[in-house]
């Protein structure tokens, strides 16, 4: 129990010394808000092209925010609630990957889980029925939807189950590489260095 | 904590590599219906729809063009028959998108431009009875009612089916909210019908409206639809349960123009 709540201490830190930097926490909003954007420009690709040679630049650029503002109601709730929890765990991981990423060198050890929660979630965040992600842009929403139970929003559920193993993974990894580094003082001080909105050291 | 299992690999690398993946998919999904299929100009399932599992016409599919050229046929026409605009809706009685927009974005294009003259909505029947099944029993049940008192009965049915549907889902009949298809057949359709003081039960077992329903279905996909709901406003194609100031910028650019 003592080593649970250990553990739980160790991820809160991690996340605190990732997400208090101004400049991480921009990433994270970014990376969100990229995902959901791209979802969404998916789901509404052939309305906006329509809107745009019917009504010209100006009305497709109001069509745009009207729709990407109703973009909730759109869609069942049960969908929209998978896609936003895909879009905030995406972006705290893409987060996480670049943050260790600049921790450990020239290098991203993207892990095969994670890897496979953010393909899955690109693939269908909410359901593949409702436009949502690359199996629809890609043409295979459909597929979905004749073969799978609940329409494509199981793959959602398994990608942010993945996503959020990947996300605890990697945070105890960060806290580790925070912390047992007696014997690498370059990494040590590149993390606190960036940890305090510096750059690290070559 | 042991190592996690991965994949190593240099940020410039990573780069390169997922560019040269998404590259390789968009040219992937040109060929595969993705994207509005733009190079083949077919349409592919997009947004907020569900979608026509196959394409009833499969030879020579229309292509996808900004404009397109749907007819109100004989169906049934809710507001003034001389409005400006005309709102043809291509839907499936049993799709969770179609109650969507009926719950809640109908209501406020109805107090907006049909109760004042401004547009008219053409209800299209565009049942997709492989996912389904109780779509096309629906539509029949709605054409049988309009044969018992006309327009109005018409839209009593089609207000009836969505409402009981709502309550099937465990929401307000009115208010919703849409969580999933709701399921039904032809028994509870007469005894809606009965609730409205009309009797269907001998038109529907007849299945005398079959043939009208198919060539609504036919038509939408001549038409460009893809799924359901699919609109045609003035001839302009608006596919998905778009929330109303999507339908209100079009309805209005249709009015001053």
């Amino acid at each position: 129990m003592r080593k649970k709540l250990r553990n739980l201490s160790e991820l809160f830190k991690a996340w605190k010394g990732v997400f208090f930097s101004w400049k991480y926490f921009l990433i994270f909003i970014i990376s969100a808000f990229s995902f959901y954007f791209l979802n969404f420009f998916i789901s509404s690709f052939q309305n906006l092209l329509w809107h745009f040679k019917n009504y010209g630049l100006k009305s497709f650029i109001a069509f745009l925010f009207n729709i990407f503002i109703g973009f909730d109601k759109t869609i069942l709730f049960s969908s929209f609630l998978s896609f936003l929890a895909l879009s905030i765990l995406s972006g705290i991981f893409v987060t996480l990957i670049i943050y260790k990423s600049n921790i450990l060198e020239n290098s991203a050890k993207l892990g095969l889980s994670g890897a496979s929660g953010l393909l899955l979630g690109i693939l269908a965040p909410g359901c593949a029925a409702c436009g949502l992600g690359l199996a629809t842009a890609l043409g295979f929403g459909t597929i979905f939807v004749n073969f799978l139970p609940f329409k494509g929003l199981e793959i959602s559920i398994l990608a942010i189950v993945i996503l959020l193993f990947s996300i605890i993974k990697i945070s105890y990894n960060i806290s580790s590489a925070n912390e047992c580094d007696f014997n690498n003082t370059t990494q040590k001080s590149n993390a606190q260095r960036i940890l305090k909105g510096g750059k690290k050291a070559k | 904590m042991s190592e996690e299992t991965g994949i190593s690999i240099k940020k410039t690398t990573l780069w390169k590599f997922g560019t040269f993946l998404f590259l390789g998919l968009f040219v992937i999904s040109l060929f595969t219906g993705g994207f509005g299929n733009i190079l083949s100009g077919k349409s592919s399932v997009n947004g907020n729809v569900v979608a026509v599992p196959s394409n009833p016409t499969p030879t020579g599919v229309p292509s996808q063009p900004s404009q397109v050229s749907a007819s109100v046929d004989d169906d049934a026409v809710l507001g003034n028959k001389d409005a400006p605009v005309t709102i043809i809706e291509f839907s499936d009685y049993q799709c969770p998108f179609c109650r969507k927009f009926w719950t809640e974005t109908l209501p406020s294009i109805k107090t907006e431009y049909i109760d004042t003259g401004k547009a008219k909505l053409v209800y299209r029947d565009l049942p997709l009875t492989s996912i389904h099944p109780a779509a096309q029993p629906a539509a029949e049940a709605a054409e049988c009612a309009r044969e018992k008192g006309g327009d109005s009965a018409y839209f009593k049915m089609h207000d009836k089916i969505f409402q009981e549907q709502n309550k099937i889902d465990g929401g307000d009949p009115n208010n919703g909210p849409v969580r999933g298809t709701a399921q039904f057949g032809a028994t509870e359709l007469k005894q809606w019908a009965k609730d409205l003081g009309y009797d269907i039960g001998s038109c529907l077992d007849s299945g005398k409206y079959r043939n009208e329903i198919q060539k609504d279905l036919a038509d939408a996909t001549a038409a460009g639809g893809q799924g359901t709901p699919y609109f045609v406003i003035n001839g302009k194609p608006l596919s998905g349960a778009q929330p109303f100031s999507a339908f209100k910028q079009v309805i209005d650019a249709e009015l001053s123009g």
